[in-house]
């Protein structure tokens, strides 16, 4: 059965040349199904969303410190 | 079972891995998801028609702080009906009190900004905001109504999290030649939400956290990250229209 980080990867979640830290690869390996279902789903919909837009060259590095929203 | 008993685990607090805190390892996760709010808001800032979308984008933002602190409130109130039963309780309940002053007028700050843009405060109030804002403060609701009030402290860190600098707002300023008063409320938020964000860690990091605790947190953080990306797609989308 492959691991969380190999199905997050396959899933584009992680990039395959990520650089990860020992406490990342824990916090991966920790997630629970819930977790990674969600991950995976949340993946799936900036995929789709990056297809429409047509904007491919974005995508899959680890996050940008782009700024977002406020509250 | 009582709503005040759910999650109110006695058990032992479930340490993180590797040594990360509670924060850490939040953060750790909210960093998975969040190239998913990354993109979209970075179409969003780079977006050749900014001028165009800002009051949008304004009104976006009010239509969600609008609800900060009555949400923080509800949540505050959860955590008192747990006193005595949750060990997170006494903490929750001090800090959400706490942080409902410092978020208040917020969204009259906005208001006094779009109104510099020409848009009348009537007209803000008199728009019904988007499905996405209704789903993911919805959810807050849900969560602390029905699960355990923990589940805002997600809806902070991703909101509060990475705000932008003022650096990044006077370059948008310039680009876009919109009036600097336009951006009151995002400049002070560049100075406030930092120091928020230290706050949040450091209660975060005192909570006896299980894993359900985690995992809530988790799955609260990540739909976050996933309505606020669709509330700055359909921006985005409306001006495309």
């Amino acid at each position: 059965m492959a691991s969380n980080l190999e199905r997050l990867k396959a899933a584009g979640v992680v990039p395959d040349d990520a650089k990860l830290s020992t406490a990342e690869l824990a916090v991966i390996d920790g997630l629970d199904a819930k977790e990674m279902e969600t991950l995976i789903g949340i993946r799936e919909k900036l995929g789709d969303q990056m297809a429409k837009e047509q904007e491919k060259s974005a995508a899959l590095s680890m996050p940008e410190v782009t700024p977002n929203f406020i509250i | 079972m009582r709503e005040s008993r759910t999650l109110a685990s006695s058990a032992p607090a479930t340490a993180a891995p590797s040594g990360l805190s509670n924060s850490g390892l939040l953060r750790t996760k909210i960093h998975l998801a969040y190239p998913r709010l990354s993109a979209v808001a970075g179409r969003f800032w780079n977006h050749p028609d900014l001028a165009e979308l800002y009051p949008e984008f304004l009104f976006a933002v009010h239509s969600m702080i609008r609800s900060s602190v009555p949400l923080m409130e509800e949540a505050a109130a959860a955590a008192r009906r747990r006193l005595g039963d949750d060990p997170t309780a006494p903490l929750l309940a001090e800090y959400f009190a706490r942080h409902v002053g410092e978020e208040a007028g917020h969204d009259d700050w906005l208001l006094d900004d779009l109104e510099v843009l020409g848009v009348p405060r009537e007209a803000v109030w008199g728009r019904v905001p988007s499905r996405h804002v209704a789903s993911v403060v919805g959810s807050c609701y849900y969560w602390v109504r029905h699960v355990h009030p923990l589940a805002v402290l997600s809806y902070l860190a991703v909101l509060e999290g990475n705000p932008p600098s003022v650096e990044h707002l006077d370059a948008v300023q310039q680009r876009t030649g919109l009036p600097q008063r336009a951006f009151r409320t995002l400049i002070k938020h560049a100075h406030l939400d930092p120091h928020h964000r230290d706050d949040l860690n450091d209660l975060i990091d005192h909570l006896p956290l299980s894993r359900e605790h985690h995992t809530l947190l988790a799955l609260s953080a990540f739909h976050v990250i996933e309505q606020v990306s669709l509330v700055l797609e359909e921006v985005l989308d409306a001006h495309g229209r």
